[in-house]
């Protein structure tokens, strides 16, 4: 077996202590009716993070209410009980603070950053989003909230190139059934248009409680402060059921599909996907390190073949998408002049096979790509905004903030697993490639011109 | 169900927020902040949750304390001992805009080709002494500027100095290096006329400083093909990597002991540029026709990005136009961004972005909007522009700004890499060493009406161009409809195509 090279042992155990250090100032407690609190306290500025994290996304979502989670989520910012309408970006835009709201496939989260002397008016507004929410919802709120969301589809995909694709991949990646299968297609005006207030309340009282959320700060406050906090604003509201991480199992693709589309795109774009571990799970890691080892840093082996040797390719991006239910492993590649998405693909087809067969990462690959899964995310920790909300990711998607150290140690891997994650999870013959041709008539975000299963 | 819907009712038919269902959990009343020293103890209100919590005393809005020295060689040190376990420097130096006579993006590709290697090192033993250090690295180049940032722990930064001294000064610029940087701008420089909010920037940018001026020409995109060859990154690299017009920001755990290695590093580097960097000519307004398209057929939304020239970083109008920025469009509750964006649901990502250079800059309003409300959000923008030139702001409307503006200041300074960028703006924009110092009050000396004359100075109609990218063929009717004279049709370079009566 290859061995880790010493400084590769070196690098993790470094990134781990930090980690430890971290760790020790976060402490994790729980309010009567199931909230998590987390309070990790840092004096440096007079600054602090306020978030809260709910355990629901586009996956909780019903099949015929795609957007359901964003359009609660977009009503909760607008107006609640005792906020008056656009009260929570007004509130802390007065206070000199910024605030911000974000919901994926599995996790919605409201934040604020605040100077200390604000963070009651935090708790105020996301106290209220949790427990006062009903009494803002009518008809009005739910048609304006789906008026946003039209708004905002059709800047992402009606009138993006690259729009089409990013609707039709899920839908060929995941099975029947699978919640992320119709997840991207969330703010169909079409699919919320009829919605009445009961069904955003009974959703609302499904996910959105104590039990399946937890509260994070980071900063300038202290821990017996931050949970008498706590307990003021967020005591009285009615836990709710918890939920369980009911999770479905991650299928492979059993066949390669191709999609071929012709967009507004300025160069052909291959896209290829497949199925990944879910986050945190075996492998999960391994296929991070394999992302930067494929396009991490300049000599990177698809950064050097692609665009140095062959030049065959101008941009590159390589990435493990994250998610609960089955991450995404996606390479992306526009080609240069002169050049198609088919001739890219072969390409990268050829980095991979070597990748896969005789050429394993060495150690110059395993260092170069483990710094750079590892060192901008532990620089970023100085930042409470960026900690609070990876202590709440961490809450609701590992089960505890405290994980730094754990997140750490999963990427105490070696070449060997890291190929044997490669071969595992990216066969050339089990995934999704889409070729995008550039087209003057085409729609703008895209026409399918052909689907083909190999 | 957790809250009962009957409660939901009654609050739409009263109109008025009803109490929480559950009474609150007594608890004592909390100190909120470890350094602000707050409140203490008070009985709780039995509705406090009906009302806004009032903001806890704040203690005076820390600031960056600077040393400003200079190195013998003319290259200048500022340096901000903030704390924390974080180091981070940055090294900033004239940007492409002094130089006009050569390509902007060129000094773009020298700079992210700097760590290639040097006679010394290789691009692998580069990155290996910084990612020993867990250095994170980057190169920003903006047309005043030219920057290199370094953020690490404190724990042993010097190796990390010595590399950024090593490649500034000896970087080889190596033919690989080159032609790999090259070719991703180049082609990132070419997908980016994907995106209609570049276009729509670029080619206001043009609209309004000129074509070829110094803040009109994109540092991402190549000219033509992009061919450029060693010799002219050599040539860029000796005139912008010079000494005496270099600063390095230093910020966070900054020990006495560094500044003195960053001194010995520095210190030997010698003058290799025999160009003198050109003050960049500030830009006049000059009439043409107030709209621009760039016709992108099919589409279903516009980008629409509507501004004008506006005061400089070091002008005394600079304040003002920062709380005009506040006032319109930089944050959801700003008057146009509650209108379009909160109230109308036209966009869902727009605002107003006021960007000081050091002699010249631009406001504008940007957002992507349906097709159909082009016309009406272009005059909804126009609308407010007047308003604010006819009539000033309310003194309580101006001063909730204010306090936003300034209360913000602790927040944009949080980290170390962030103090360095904060107090990068004194080289760059050729400020006062105080200046930091100084955002305070002068943000609180600005009157209603100053702020009303410089709206009616640089947005009324004669002096402000509304670029929109969309289907022309579409827009035709509206756009013409708005009377605003002539349209301009333009391609996605913003090369003129023709002109619409």
């Amino acid at each position: 077996m290859r061995r880790l090279s010493v400084w590769v042992a070196i690098l993790v155990v470094l990134v781990v202590g930090r980690a430890r250090a971290a760790d020790s100032a976060v402490v994790e407690t729980k309010l009567p009716n199931g909230l998590r609190v987390v309070v990790d306290e840092n004096h440096r500025t007079p600054v602090v993070s306020v978030t809260v994290r709910y355990g629901v996304g586009a996956a909780n979502d019903p099949e015929d209410r795609n957007g359901l989670t964003e359009l609660v989520l977009r009503m909760m910012v607008n107006k609640t009980e005792h906020v008056p309408e656009n009260g929570f970006d007004d509130v802390i835009d007065r206070a000199g603070g910024r605030s911000g709201y974000d919901t994926n496939l599995d996790d919605t989260e409201l934040y604020a950053e605040v100077p200390v002397s604000a963070i009651e008016k935090a708790f105020w507004l996301l106290s209220d989003q949790m427990g006062h929410f009903e009494g803002a919802v009518d008809d009005a709120a739910i048609q304006h909230g789906v008026a946003v969301l039209a708004t905002e589809r059709g800047q992402r995909v009606a009138n993006s190139p690259m729009g089409l694709a990013r609707e039709l991949v899920p839908a060929e990646l995941y099975p029947a059934g699978h919640p992320y299968r119709h997840a991207p297609r969330a703010g169909d005006a079409t699919a919320l248009a009829t919605l009445k207030p009961a069904e955003v309340d009974a959703f609302f009282d499904k996910y959105f409680v104590p039990s399946n959320a937890v509260l994070v700060v980071s900063g300038d406050m202290k821990k017996d402060d931050v949970v008498a906090l706590a307990k003021k604003w967020f005591g009285d509201i009615a836990p709710g059921a918890p939920q369980p991480n009911a999770f479905a199992p991650t299928t492979p693709l059993a066949h390669e599909i191709h999609l071929d589309i012709a967009a507004r795109v300025e160069r052909p774009v291959v896209e290829m996907t497949w199925v990944a571990p879910p986050e945190y799970a075996p492998g999960d890691a391994e296929l991070d390190v394999v992302a930067n080892v494929l396009h991490g840093y300049r000599i990177a082996r698809l950064s050097w073949e692609l665009i140095t040797k062959l030049r065959v390719a101008g941009e590159i991006d390589v990435n493990e998408i994250p998610h609960r239910r089955g991450s995404i492993f996606r390479i992306m590649a526009t080609a240069t002049p002169k050049h198609t998405a088919q001739e890219v693909a072969a390409a990268i087809d050829s980095v991979l096979k070597l990748l896969e067969t005789t050429e394993p990462p060495d150690s110059d690959d395993m260092e170069g790509s483990l710094a750079s899964a590892l060192m901008e995310r532990t620089l970023s920790m100085e930042a409470s905004l960026y900690r609070a909300r990876q202590f709440a990711m961490w809450s609701i998607r590992a089960g505890t903030a405290d994980y730094w150290q754990s997140d750490m140690h999963r990427y105490e891997t070696d070449p060997t697993r890291v190929q044997q994650a490669a071969i595992r999870y990216l066969p050339l013959d089990k995934r999704v490639v889409v070729f995008v041709t550039p087209s003057a008539t085409a729609p703008v975000s895209g026409q399918l011109l052909g689907r083909k299963v190999k | 169900m957790r809250r009962a819907l009957v409660l939901v009712v009654v609050a739409v038919a009263c109109g008025s927020p009803p109490k929480a269902k559950k009474p609150a959990v007594p608890s004592a009343s909390v100190a909120p902040s470890a350094s602000a020293a707050p409140s203490a103890s008070v009985a709780l209100d039995p509705h406090f949750r009906e009302h806004e919590p009032p903001l806890a005393p704040q203690a005076a809005i820390p600031m960056p304390h600077l040393r400003d020295t200079r190195l013998p060689n003319g290259m200048r040190l500022l340096v901000a001992s903030t704390g924390g376990g974080m180091f981070a420097m940055r090294l900033v130096f004239q940007g492409p805009a002094s130089f006009p006579a050569e390509r902007p993006a060129v000094a773009r590709l020298m700079v992210k080709s700097l760590f290639g290697g040097t006679p010394s090192r290789d691009a692998h033993a580069l990155r290996r002494v910084l990612e020993k250090r867990f250095a994170a690295w980057g190169t920003y180049t903006t047309s005043d500027a030219v920057m290199i940032d370094m953020t690490m722990p404190d724990d042993d930064v010097r190796p990390c100095i010595d590399v950024l001294s090593d490649v500034v000064q000896h970087s080889n610029l190596d033919t690989l290096t080159i032609g790999f940087e090259l070719l991703q701008l180049v082609e990132q420089g070419q997908t980016a006329r994907e995106s209609p909010s570049v276009v729509g920037q670029h080619v206001l940018a043009r609209a309004l400083f000129g074509d070829g001026h110094g803040y009109a020409r994109p540092s991402t995109i190549l000219d033509g093909s992009g061919n450029v060859d060693r010799v002219e990154v050599e040539r860029v690299s000796q005139e912008i990597l010079d000494p005496q017009y270099a600063t390095i920001v230093l910020a966070g755990a900054v020990e006495r002991s560094v500044v003195e290695h960053v001194e010995r590093s520095f210190g030997s580097w010698r003058m290799t540029s025999h160009t003198s960097a050109t003050p960049v000519t500030m830009a006049a307004w000059k009439a043409a026709p107030r709209l621009v398209v760039v016709d992108r057929p099919g589409s279903v939304q516009s980008q629409i990005t509507f501004g004008a020239l506006a005061p400089q970083r070091s002008s005394p109008d600079f304040y003002a136009m920062e709380l005009i920025d506040q006032l319109l469009g930089a944050h959801r509750t700003s008057r146009l961004t509650s209108a379009i964006v909160v109230r109308d649901a036209w966009s869902y990502a727009g605002g107003t972005h006021y960007d000081a250079y050091r002699s010249g800059g631009s406001f504008y309003w940007d957002s992507s909007v349906p097709a159909d409300k082009t016309a009406a959000a272009l005059q909804a923008i126009d609308k407010a522009f007047q308003e604010l030139g006819r009539t000033p702001p309310s003194q309580a409307e101006l001063d909730g700004w204010k306090e936003t503006y300034v209360r913000h200041l602790p927040i944009a300074a949080e980290t170390a890499r962030e103090t360095t960028h904060e107090i990068s703006v004194i080289p760059v924009d050729e400020l006062p060493a105080d200046t930091l110092d100084k955002i305070e009050p002068s943000i609180r000396a600005v009157t209603p009406e100053a702020v009303r004359a410089l709206a009616a100075a640089r947005l009324a109609p004669d002096h402000t161009r509304a670029v929109v990218v969309g289907d022309w063929a579409k827009l035709k009717p509206a756009l013409k409809a708005l009377g605003w004279g002539p349209i301009e049709i333009r391609d996605l370079d913003g090369k003129l195509l023709k002109t619409e009566k």
